[in-house]
This record gives structure tokens, sequence and C-alpha cells, in this order.
């Protein structure tokens, strides 16, 4: 069962020092490290990661997985995109969020309703989703036109993303929902004889899991001002890895969001700091491998 | 047993027939046979990769690193024939050795250290990608084949030997996982782990051996891919994962391990190279291929839970 509540030394501390190590390695290296541009730099490149990885986090806990993330991401923004560089703002954001919700719901449906394994439906629904986005744009670019702009300026992605995490957090640790997610992946059978319904659970978390890549699509935006379809595909495996960094098991029943945060936080500062200290930056994504390998080690010794 | 093993197939097999008789009739030049053997060979690599992959989750694993490894392989050729005086022989072994090693990476960390291979290979997934790009010493890039590399860019370019090799890996991959010990043992792991320990199966060695067979596989892959293109790019393969594990799904191996198809696999491989080339030739985005294919996956998923109810019903009723 879940570690984080009886064994004395809460699992993230590891992977935190770990984090805290880093940063003041390169703060003390790179002085810029610490600056606030570099900080607001990070926010926004670790945005629309870290909000994807937050409902990435609860399927994964569920015991299943989205890979259609990345791909409802591009639909939603494409979909929303255009209404908003036509003008109509708030239709547009309207949009974006129910085509996020639409495949969400898709995705449970198929998982629940017709019971195929999630790692097939989101597979499935990965390439519906993303040739539908990119037959909807027509291959075309979305601007929209400084419309989002407070979503993409200074702090505002940072601190939206922290606001999604601390809701996460608070979702999976204090609600009824959050508990019956750990008790599905846990053992779903018992957890249907404990009078959980899984169908139900499940159906939520892939719906808040297309809400929350909707959430990414108009972040993205604001930031960039642009769309294309192609913009977003390497987000898919990135929000993986950030959850197994974060200590989340793939089995499911174990993890927290707090995890997945330092997760995005170390992806993000091994990126970063590549580029600062001058490292050549085609290591990272070789690096980025090791340390999903070196965090699944880490959890399998610490479960012995 | 022999009968459930042939319905299982089915649904590829009417599928592949339904698009070529539709494409025959629609698509202009559809049956040509130079041509559609041109257009087959694209698609060698992904029939290769979907026979290691078919072996793996029949053992009830998955690799999502194949596309990353075929591509290490493909920059690694690259660099050793940049090099003067380097022998194309040479050059193939290594990169075939080194994909190899990946496999076995694989497999040791999935059989050896008890790790979710999904996890191990998204880590060498990330890994193999990036040090193709260090080794290529860009971003994307592409190193062009030197002269000496001609012969494999002949083979792989102008002659079907790719399209031969994939129906030779075909072949030995449906002999070993249906008229040996060790396709049975794969089956047996993937069904029920326990089980098989239990009847005295050596379980870590079946599956560092998938691992590493199906890494061997993208090894090759990645030097055919390299010939077909006359250069050795660093995207090489990238996404092939998707595309190769759909096809093994579509023919009808189960995802959950302990019923595999050999023949299912390549049938889907060939679904997808029928759609690219009925589709190309009707001038249709190939965007409505990948649209096709995510429907095809999942309605094939759902009438394989239709075909093991149905068989449950009789079962229960006999």
């Amino acid at each position: 069962m879940r570690k984080s509540r009886t064994s004395p030394i809460p699992r993230e501390l590891p992977i935190f020092l770990f984090l805290v190590a880093m940063c003041a390695a390169l703060a003390l290296a790179k002085h810029t490290f610490a600056s606030a541009g570099n900080l607001r730099a990070m926010g926004t490149d670790a945005a629309a990661i870290g909000i994807i990885s937050v409902g990435m986090t609860a399927v994964i806990i569920t015991g299943g997985i989205d890979l259609s993330v990345a791909a409802i991401l591009a639909l939603s923004a494409l979909v929303g995109g255009r209404l908003i560089e036509g003008g109509q703002t708030s239709l547009g954001v309207a949009a974006t969020l129910a085509t996020g919700i639409g495949c969400g719901a898709l995705n449970g449906g198929l998982i629940t309703i017709a019971q195929m394994p999630p790692i097939i439906a989101t597979l499935g629904t990965l390439y519906i989703i993303q040739s539908a986005a990119t037959l909807y744009s027509g291959g075309q670019v979305v601007y929209i036109q400084g419309r989002l702009g407070l979503l993409g300026n200074g702090f505002v992605p940072l601190v939206l993303t922290l606001l999604v995490f601390a809701m996460g957090y608070l979702a999976m640790r204090f609600t009824r929902l959050g508990r019956y997610v750990y008790a599905i992946g846990g053992n779903e059978e018992s957890a249907r004889l404990a009078g959980i319904s899984p169908a139900r659970v499940k159906m939520a978390v892939y719906v808040a899991s297309g809400l929350l890549a909707a959430l990414a699509a108009l972040v993205t935006m604001g930031i960039n001002n642009t769309f294309q379809a192609n913009d977003v595909t390497d987000y898919l495996l990135a929000a993986i890895a950030a959850v197994v960094i974060g200590g989340t098991s793939i089995m499911g029943g174990e993890g927290t969001v707090l995890g997945t945060m330092i997760g995005v936080g170390i992806s993000t500062v091994l990126r970063n700091g590549a580029i600062l200290i001058g490292l050549d930056a085609r290591w990272t994504q070789a690096v980025i491998g090791a340390a999903i390998l070196l965090a699944v080690i880490a959890e399998r010794l610490r479960r012995r | 047993m022999k009968k459930i093993i042939q319905i299982k197939e089915l649904p590829v097999i009417v599928l592949c027939a339904g698009l070529f008789i539709y494409f025959a009739l629609r698509a202009p030049n559809f049956v040509d046979a130079l041509g559609m053997l041109d257009d087959v060979k694209q698609y060698a690599s992904y029939a290769i990769l979907a026979v290691g992959l078919t072996l793996i989750i029949g053992s009830g694993g998955i690799d999502i690193s194949v596309g990353s490894v075929l591509g290490f392989s493909t920059v690694l050729l690259g660099v050793v024939l940049s090099r003067p005086g380097s022998s194309l022989a040479v050059a193939c072994l290594l990169a075939i050795a080194a994909g190899t090693a990946w496999g076995a990476f694989n497999g040791f960390a999935v059989a050896r250290l008890k790790l979710q291979p999904i996890v191990v290979t998204l880590s060498t997934w990330a890994a193999a990608r990036g040090l193709a790009y260090v080794m290529a010493g860009g971003g994307i890039s592409s190193i062009k084949l030197p002269a000496r590399a001609d012969w494999l860019a002949n083979v792989s370019y102008a002659s079907p030997a790719p399209v031969v090799l994939a129906l030779v890996v075909a072949v030995a991959g449906w002999l070993a996982l249906s008229c040996c010990g060790f396709g049975r043992h794969i089956l047996a792991i993937g069904s029920n782990e326990q089980a098989a320990r239990l009847s005295g199966i050596d379980v870590s060695r079946v599956k560092l051996l998938v691992y590493a067979i199906t890494g061997f596989l993208a090894g090759v892959a990645g030097v055919i891919t390299a010939g077909m293109m006359s250069t050795a790019q660093t995207d090489a393969g990238l996404g092939y994962e998707f595309e190769a594990i759909t096809a093994v799904l579509i023919g009808g191996t189960s995802i959950s391990g302990g019923e595999a198809t050999v023949v299912g696999s390549v049938l889907g491989v060939v679904a997808a190279a029928l759609l690219n080339r009925g589709f190309g030739l009707m001038g249709i985005n190939d965007l409505w291929r990948m649209m096709f294919l995510g429907v095809t996956l999942i309605v094939s998923v759902l009438l394989d839970r239709l075909r093991q109810y149905v068989a449950r019903r009789s079962a229960k009723t006999v």
C-alpha cells in the first residue's frame, strides 16, 4: 500500500534532495540560474508538460495510461485556436475545454464501457485524435494574435501550473475521489467489493486528463501565440517520464502528485542547466533516459 | 485449439482482403506488381520490428524503444562508415551488435532487475535516441553514406532484398513461436508467469532472450533503413514503435500476453502497407490512413473481446 502515510521518510524525499542539490550546484556554477528571467523561462518551459502530467499521475495511479494526451492538447488547441483567431475569444476558450473533455470522455468510454485495456484504447485514440487535429487544421498554423496574452506572460504559466499541481495534490490526498483512485489502482476487485464503482472513477480520471490537456493547450497558445498540430508530439513521453521519475508506480496504486511535480522540476532543470553551463544540449535526452531508469531502480530498492 | 488459432487472424485476413479488393477496383494502377513491391519494401523494417514485438507482447511485456534503437543503429552505421578506411561489413556488424546490446539491456532490466517493461523501454527510448543525436553531433541531421556503402544501398534500395529478409525473419519468428519449446515457454510466461516458473521454465532467461532478439532485429532494420535512404538520419525510426505495436495488435496478438501470432502481425503490417499505397494512389491525405488505423485498432480489439466471449459461451453450453 501507500508508504507515504506509514513510512517515517516521505517517499518524495530522495528525489526532492536530488532536485535541490542540482539547483544548488547550478546556482553556484552560474549566477544567472537563479535570476528572475531564468526562473520565468523554466516556468514557461515546464508549464504544459506539468499540467498534463498531473492528469497522467491520476491515470497511472488507477493502473491505466493515457497515450493520447499530447494529441488531445493539439486537437483542442486547434479547435479553440481557430475561433480565437477569428475574434471569438471566450467561445474559443470554451471550445478548447469542451474538446478536451469530449476526448477524455471518449477514452473513458472505451475503457469503462467497452472494457478495453487503456494502453490500446488510448493508442487508438492517439491516432484518431492526432490525425483529426492535422486534418482539421490542414497543417496550417493558428495565430491567436495575443488574445490569450495574459496566459503566457511573465510568471503566469508558472503560477498556473503550480495551482494545477496544488489542486491535484489536494484532490488526490483529501477527497473521496482521490482515495478511490488509489483503491482502484491497488486492487480493483477489492475496491469494487468495497462498494466503489471503478467505471465511474476511471471515467472521471480520463475526463480530468483530457480537461488538463485542454488547459495546457490554452497555456501553450498563450505562450507561443501560435499553434501547429505537430508542436507537441514530445509532450506525451515527457509527461510519462516526469510521473515515473516522481516515483509513481506504473502498476498503479502508488504515487503522488507532489512526486510528479518534483519529476517535472528535475527534467526542466536538467534541460535548462545543460544549456546554461554550455553542456551540449544533445546530452539531455540521454540523461533523462538515465534518470528514468535510476528512479525506477531507486523505487525498487526502497520497497525492499 | 487449432481452430481457435485460425480464427484469431481472421479479422486481419478479412481486412487485408477487403483493402486489396477495394483498392484494386478504385485506385488506378493498384495491381502493378513492381509498384506494389516498391511500396511494400518501405514497410520491411516495420515487419521486422513487428516480429520481435510479437514475441515480447506474447510474453506479457512491451518494448517502446524499438524505433529509437533502430535510429541508434542507423546512426552508428553512418558514423563508423564516415571514418576513413572502415569496412562496410564491420560497420553493419557493429550496428547490429549495438541493437542487440540495447535489447539485451532491456531484457536484463526486465528479467533480472524485475523492472516494469514499459518504464525500462521508455528510458531506453529516450537514451538511445539521445545518444544517436550525440553521436551524429547535432540535432536532427543526416550522414551521407560513402561510396563503400554502395553495395548496401543497391541491395536495399534497388532489389527486393528487404522484403525477402522480412519474410525470412517472419518465418523464423513463426517457427520459433509455434514449433519449438522456446515459443511455448514465451506464451506460457505471457499467460501465467508464476505457473510457468513453477513448471520449471527459466523465466528470466526466456525474457532476456526475447528482448535481445528484438534489439537484434531493430539493429538489422536500422542497417536496412540506412541502406534504403543512402543516408544515416538521426530521426530514422522515429515513431515506428507505435506503428509496429499497432500492427501486432491488429494482427490478433493479445496485449495481456499468452496469445501471439507472427502471421497476424505481418498481415497487420501488410494492411498498413496496402493502405499507404491505396490512399497514395487515390490521392487521399496520409492522415486518413492514421485515422483508419486507429479505428481499426479499436475495432479489432472489440472483435477479439467478442470472439473470447463467444468462445466462453460455447464452451459453457457444450
